[in-house]
């Protein structure tokens, strides 16, 4: 059977890149996004993705594995698809494309990248992640330190890539709580003190940085296995103090939703079909730019509504 | 009881113990009814068969209480610290089995005894005493000790005073050799006292000794008060417990397990012993310059001081400041942040009280140190210097004297620049931000206020430590961003020292030191790394996540601190799970293995749970403190947007049971985050903390075995940084400075008079060559062809004039001779007479022409291209020469070459007689005679004769050409070179006589001022083979001791 030939495709959609230090939540992120168990997710602790998985739309489950030289061979069993990006780890340098199915991937691709800061070899597949992204999402933890994340954004500056800082909040904070809200305008003060303003996309004018609670979406979202739920749907619970918890209610104090569809707008906007390059002419309409992106998609939401 | 699992074999046994007991007793009741049975029942009773079935299970009862006994001296061997507790079960049992014999029950606790003390011995006998020299000083004490025993056996005092008596032994002989004392020593001195048979000692005779036991080893006791050793409560509770009374020997074994125990006291022991060593140093003056005693001195106090400082280093966020507060009983001592935004902006040390000393009238007290205006501007000064402009520079050398115009004017232009520019180098706006506030501050004339503020209330420091509220949003207008004068204070806080009474600190006894977080910033970064080049050791706390690069970076600078064998690794597992913190361990491990920290421990603990665990069992005991509180109710408000902080202060200050209520919110949380859902939820379900919980808590939160290890590492890291490191090493390093020194001084004393014996030889060589370069220069003088040469020139010059003048002189003599003489008078008195007169007259006239000639010699060419010019130009050259080299060797300085000019030796007077010589005339007689025939006129032919026959040029040739007559000429001409040469040697032989003088008079004064020298550089010779070498041989010694103290124990 001939294999239906999508490359011209997939080379036309724009790649959002994920990013962060290791163990900041990129794979949860992602498994959000795609709404699925896909990547592999840490306890914490251990950098988990090895490689680059990159994650393009299709009807069906299937894994590919790109070796630097760019030769690409198919596997499709169980086995090896659940263990995800994770299980490559002897063979890093090359990418992984994993195809699914996932409303997201319609309009663009994702790369979950390794966590930078682990050690070299992580690097440098971060680093080819970069080079590929048309945008880039940073998932941070904390403050971002001068080590680590303001290099590494830096360097996407340098490379004329835009990107944005989400804030994974601590499991029992709330995003739109004080103590929420002072860590993203310290980041973003951080962003602006370091010059990396020009190339940052703010989601929302509300929030500098964009906050969520990635482990109340990740059980609001209903992608994890029931035992799996009901372990952390009881901290949960016990962090909202609430004991009747609708997947609605948690999603939305999870704040998950609103940079879901912001981050499908801005790309599904700007980016889809849009060479990167393009963007510099966008960079150089207003200063204001941001700020304008942001009345569009107000706009966009109150006509949906 | 040590541990639950001795518990229930204990309480086993003693129910099994109780149970045969038990049916001893009925048994023998049984066998007493069999006795006692009256007729009828003999009657109606098989009582041989019921008296062999009660003898049967009396039989069976008793093998089962050997058993049972057994099994209680089985325990007894493998865990002999457990005694007490052992004995403790077998007492009460004997105390419930009233009714049984007291002879029966003694001689059971007799037995148990004797086999622990056997088992003891066996143990003890077992281990071998490694070191020979030690076994044999032990062996010498132990035998002292044991003769002073019996001594005191034979004087058959009361037990008490017997006791006192041994005490005092043991300590006058072990307290100077207590690294002698070795298990063998002990249990021979035990058994000893015990063979000696002396009568128990009383508990109430120990309780009234205390005080007395106290005086005799009062370092050891205090050291167990706070280190709270069991061994010394064993020993007193196991007299009392068992049966009201001690074997003297069990007190003796009590005392010397203390000892032995009591590691400060071996400790102090060390130091003492050095401090000891230095302090005689000093006091022996050996130190000549004195310049060393600063540094000696400082050793001995750090020493004395025996502070040991532990500096807590992660990442920011890490969990330092709650690791810091969890030491500090659950109080809010450092700052701890809210999980995301650095906090700590300060090194904050914290150091437990000992006793009741107070500082300014305060219990607890803060010592802030600041930074003086001098550092603060040097600090400034730093920062500025990269935006200074080379040319027009606005930053004065030394930095403090800048003016502050010029600071200001630096700070704007920097603030400019980095506004302009994209920020590629963050670390340099963090310091011009600190530079910016110090700057402020400095402005400010409420500093000094704060300044002299030293002693502050340990309530009222926090806010100097911290980092403002929203640090970075309010950077965004730069230079003029907005913050409170106190909120500033932090840039100029170098670092605080809080002391508090706590017991975990008591425990560790030592100082603990939270730093800023590492790499959030420059300014954090550098301060960390500052605090970490003081300390003595380093506890790294690694993240909950795998080790990354920047741990490396942080490892690496711990690495260049030589601090590696001193780290001690912990994880703070924070929200994450036990099986995620250990798997981290796993790589974490590898990690460091290969950056060369070796195999390394590893800790894992949760500083959250065993900080909320203080908190809520100083909540029990005396309450929070009201700034604690305070704190919690912001931390609630933080997470509640409902919560007002103010309210929930009051409610909890009010309501202790609130407040653990919040803890235990903020607690459950946390738990369910590390995946501990059992004891979430059992907390969650519980009304308030009970003391199960709480234990609970703490072992979830690992933080008794952190103690214990944390306990371990310091007794031996303290052990090592301050009696090696701080203590022997500085020593020795401080002596081989000092060393070296004396070297030197030696090495300088021999070199001055090397140097004055270099230069002397030196000047010696240079005069030799120049003297045989100009005698070779001036060596064309010696030709004596040169004096040839000029008589030929002589006679070349005055040959004809003096023959035709001596011709006409011969005729007008020859005539005159006849005119005035007869013929015939005699031919040859005629012939004699004119010949002498001309001879004469020849004479003086070639003098008068020698002289003409000598006198005009300076203006004859040939002696001048020949000898005067050669000899001029090569004197002018030996004076330039001869400067040259004056200036090039001092000893030469003051020679000066002597007259070699020769103006004065051109007058010849002594020439005058000098001159011999003849002119030979044989021809007067026969010519003489044929003229008188010839007739013709006889001056006529006196005339022919002389023109034709030329006589006189014949003898004038004659005379020219003889050899003697030119060798005359030669030395009457060659004088003034002779005399040349004469000058010369002459002022060449005074010249070295002069050097040599002065070579010697160098060799004097060198010597003169090298006999000082030389005086120094035996005493450094001396200093140095008789005091510094032994002490450096001492001070090895001492550090192989030390390590084979506290290394051997702990591998």
């Amino acid at each position: 059977m001939k294999e239906p030939n999508k490359t011209s495709q997939r080379h036309t959609k724009p790649l959002l890149v994920i990013a962060g230090q290791f163990q900041n939540g990129k794979s949860t992120f992602l498994n959000c996004l795609l709404g699925g168990n896909y990547a592999i997710e840490g306890e914490g602790t251990l950098a988990t993705t090895k490689c680059n998985a990159k994650y393009v739309y299709g009807d069906f489950s299937e894994i590919r594995t790109i070796q630097s030289d760019k030769s690409a061979s198919r596997r499709q069993d169980a086995a090896f698809f659940s263990r995800g990006a994770s299980c490559c780890d002897a063979q890093c340098g090359m990418t992984l494309q994993i195809s699914a199915y996932s409303p997201v991937l319609q309009t663009m691709d994702l790369l979950d990248s390794p966590g930078f800061a682990a050690n070299a070899k992580d690097d440098t597949a971060a680093d080819e992640a970069l080079r590929m992204a048309d945008f880039v999402v940073l998932v941070a933890r904390k403050t971002l330190d001068n080590k680590s994340d303001i290099n590494f954004l830096q360097n996407i500056t340098e490379k004329g890539k835009h990107f944005t800082v989400i804030f994974n909040c601590y499991h029992s904070d709330r995003p739109d709580s004080a103590k929420s809200r002072k860590t993203c305008s310290e980041i973003f003060a951080q962003l602006k003190n370091a010059k990396l303003d020009s190339n940052y996309i703010q989601l929302a004018e509300d929030f500098p940085v964009y906050p969520v609670n990635l482990l109340w979406a990740q059980c609001a979202l209903g992608y994890l296995t029931e035992d799996e739920v009901t372990g952390k749907l009881e901290a949960v619970k016990h962090y909202l103090k609430k004991e009747n918890l609708t997947p609605a209610v948690l999603l939305d104090a999870s704040n998950f939703l609103p940079v879901r569809d912001r981050l499908q707008n801005i790309v599904g906007t700007f980016f889809n079909y849009t060479p990167h390059t393009a963007l510099n002419l966008l960079q150089n309409v207003a200063d204001s730019w941001s700020g304008e992106l942001i009345d569009i998609f107000k706009n966009k939401e109150t006509s949906n509504v | 009881m040590k541990s639950s699992e001795m518990a229930l074999r204990n309480s086993d046994l003693a129910e099994r113990f109780n149970k045969a007991l038990e049916k001893l007793e009925q048994d023998k009741e049984m066998m007493e009814k069999i006795r006692d049975r009256n007729l009828w029942e003999m009657i109606f009773s098989n009582n041989t068969r019921d008296l062999a079935r009660a003898g049967i299970s009396q039989t069976e009862a008793i093998s089962e209480l050997n058993a049972v006994v057994q099994d209680m001296m089985k325990l007894l061997q493998q865990c002999g610290e457990n005694t007490a507790s052992v004995m403790e079960e077998l007492h009460d049992c004997m105390a419930r089995q009233s009714d049984v014999n007291s002879d029966f029950r003694r001689k059971i606790i007799s037995l148990a005894m004797e086999v622990l003390s056997l088992s003891v011995r066996v143990k003890n006998s077992e281990d071998k005493v490694a070191d020979q020299s030690a076994r044999e000083t032990s062996r010498a004490l132990t035998d002292r000790i044991c003769r002073e025993i019996d001594e005191l056996k034979r004087r058959n005092r009361p037990p008490q005073d017997t006791f006192i008596g041994i005490c005092r032994a043991l300590k006058q002989h072990i307290s100077r050799n207590r690294n002698y004392l070795n298990d063998f020593c002990k249990s021979r001195i035990c058994s000893t006292v015990a063979d000696a048979g002396f009568p128990p000692l009383t508990a109430e005779d120990i309780n009234s000794w205390q005080k007395e036991l106290a005086e005799l080893f009062c370092p050891i006791l205090s050291e167990i008060k706070t280190r709270a050793t069991g061994k010394w409560d064993n020993f007193l509770r196991s007299g009392v417990l068992i049966c009201g009374e001690v074997a003297m020997a069990d007190a003796v074994k009590g005392i010397l397990d203390a000892v032995a125990d009591s590691e400060g006291d071996k400790y102090a022991e060390f130091r003492d012993e050095l401090t000891e060593t230095i302090g005689d140093f000093i006091a022996s003056g050996k130190d000549v310059d004195g310049q060393y005693v600063p540094a000696l001195k400082r050793i001995r106090k750090k020493l004395f001081e025996n502070q040991f400082e532990i500096v807590l280093i992660s990442e920011f966020q890490g969990g330092k400041s709650t690791t810091l507060d969890m030491l500090c009983e659950g109080r809010e001592i450092s700052p701890r942040g809210s999980g995301n935004i650095k906090t700590s902006a300060a090194i904050i040390s914290v150091q437990n009280i000992y006793g009741d000393e107070t500082q300014d009238g305060l219990e607890e007290w803060a010592e802030i140190t600041w930074l003086d205006r001098n550092t603060i501007r040097k600090q400034i000064c730093e920062v500025l210097e990269s935006y200074d402009d080379p040319k027009r520079r606005l930053l004065s050398d030394d930095r403090v004297c800048t003016k502050d115009q010029n600071i200001e004017k630096l700070l704007k232009k920097a603030w400019a620049w980095n506004q302009k520019r994209p920020c590629s180098n963050t670390d340099r706006l963090d310091l011009l931000r600190v530079a910016t506030l110090q700057y402020r501050l400095l402005k400010e004339k409420k500093l000094d206020e704060y300044l002299n503020k030293k002693i502050v209330p340990v309530d009222e420091f926090q806010s100097f430590v911290k980092f403002p509220d929203e640090w970075g949003p309010r950077w965004t207008n730069g230079f003029d961003a907005k913050f409170k004068f106190e909120e500033i204070l932090f840039s100029i806080v170098d670092r605080v020292l809080v002391r508090i009474h706590s017991a975990a600190l008591a425990r560790l006894g030592c100082r603990i030191t939270d730093c800023p977080g590492l790499f959030v910033c420059r300014w954090d970064t550098e301060k960390s790394i500052g605090a970490m080049e003081d300390a003595d050791a380093v506890w790294y706390l690694l993240g909950a996540k795998e080790l990354g690069k920047k741990d490396q970076e942080a490892l690496s600078i711990i690495a260049d601190n030589d601090l590696v064998d001193k780290c001690f690794f912990t994880v703070n597992r924070k929200d994450v799970p036990a099986q995620g913190a250990i798997q981290t361990l796993e790589a974490d491990r590898a990690s460091l293995q290969s950056w060369g920290f070796g195999n390394v421990q590893i800790r894992i603990y949760d500083a959250f749970k065993a900080f909320r665990a203080a908190q809520i069992e100083s909540s029990f005991k005396g309450g929070l403190f009201e700034r604690d509180v305070q704190c919690l109710a912001t931390e609630i408000a933080i997470l509640d947007a409902n919560a007002d902080p103010k309210r929930l202060t009051v409610e909890f200050a009010q309501n202790m049971k609130k407040c653990r209520k919040a803890i235990k919110d903020l607690v459950v949380a946390q738990a369910y985050a590390s995946k501990e859902p059992s004891l979430a939820s059992k907390l969650q379900s519980a009304d308030d903390f009970s003391n199960e919980l709480i234990a609970q808590l703490k072992s979830s939160s690992g933080i008794d075995d952190l103690l214990n290890a944390m306990e371990d590492f310091i007794v031996t890291k303290r052990a090592k940084s301050i009696l090696v490191d701080a203590g022997s090493k500085k020593f020795l390093q401080t002596l081989t400075k000092y060393q070296n020194s004396l070297l030197d001084d030696e090495r300088a004393a021999k070199k001055n008079y090397d140097r004055a014996e270099e230069e002397a030889k030196d000047a010696q060589n240079r005069f030799d060559q120049f003297q045989k370069e100009w005698k070779d220069t001036f060596h064309f003088l010696h030709a004596k062809s040169l004096d040839a040469g000029l008589v030929q020139d002589f006679f070349d010059m005055y040959g004809n004039g003096i023959r035709d003048t001596m011709q006409n002189r011969a005729i007008d003599i020859c005539s005159k001779v006849w005119d005035e003489t007869s013929f015939w008078d005699s031919s040859s008195f005629a012939d004699w007479e004119t010949e002498k007169k001309i001879k004469s007259e020849f004479l003086t006239l070639i003098k008068a022409k020698l002289k003409d000639y000598r006198k005009d010699l300076k203006n004859n060419p040939k002696f001048k291209s020949e000898i005067l010019d050669p000899y001029e130009s090569g004197v002018a050259r030996m004076k330039q020469h001869w400067e040259q080299l004056q200036s090039e060797n001092s000893i030469l300085g003051d020679i000066s070459i002597d007259d070699v000019d020769f103006e004065d030796e051109f007058h010849f007077d002594s020439f005058n007689d000098s001159l011999t010589g003849k002119i030979d005339t044989p021809w007067f007689s026969t010519n003489w005679l044929k003229a008188i025939f010839t007739l013709k006129d006889v001056k006529t032919r006196i005339r022919e004769f002389f023109t034709k026959k030329d006589p006189i040029g014949a003898a004038y040739d004659k005379f020219c050409n003889d050899q003697k007559t030119r060798e005359q000429f030669a030395a009457c001409l060659g004088s003034v070179r002779l005399h040349c040469i004469k000058t010369l040697e002459k002022s060449l032989s005074d010249m070295s006589k002069s050097v040599k003088e002065n070579i010697e008079l160098l060799g004097q004064r060198a010597k003169k001022s090298n006999a000082g020298l030389t005086e120094i550089a035996a005493a450094s010779n001396e200093t140095r083979k008789t005091v510094i070498e032994p002490l450096i041989e001492k001070l090895e010694d001492f550090q192989r001791r030390v390590e084979r103290q506290y290394y051997e124990r702990t591998e």
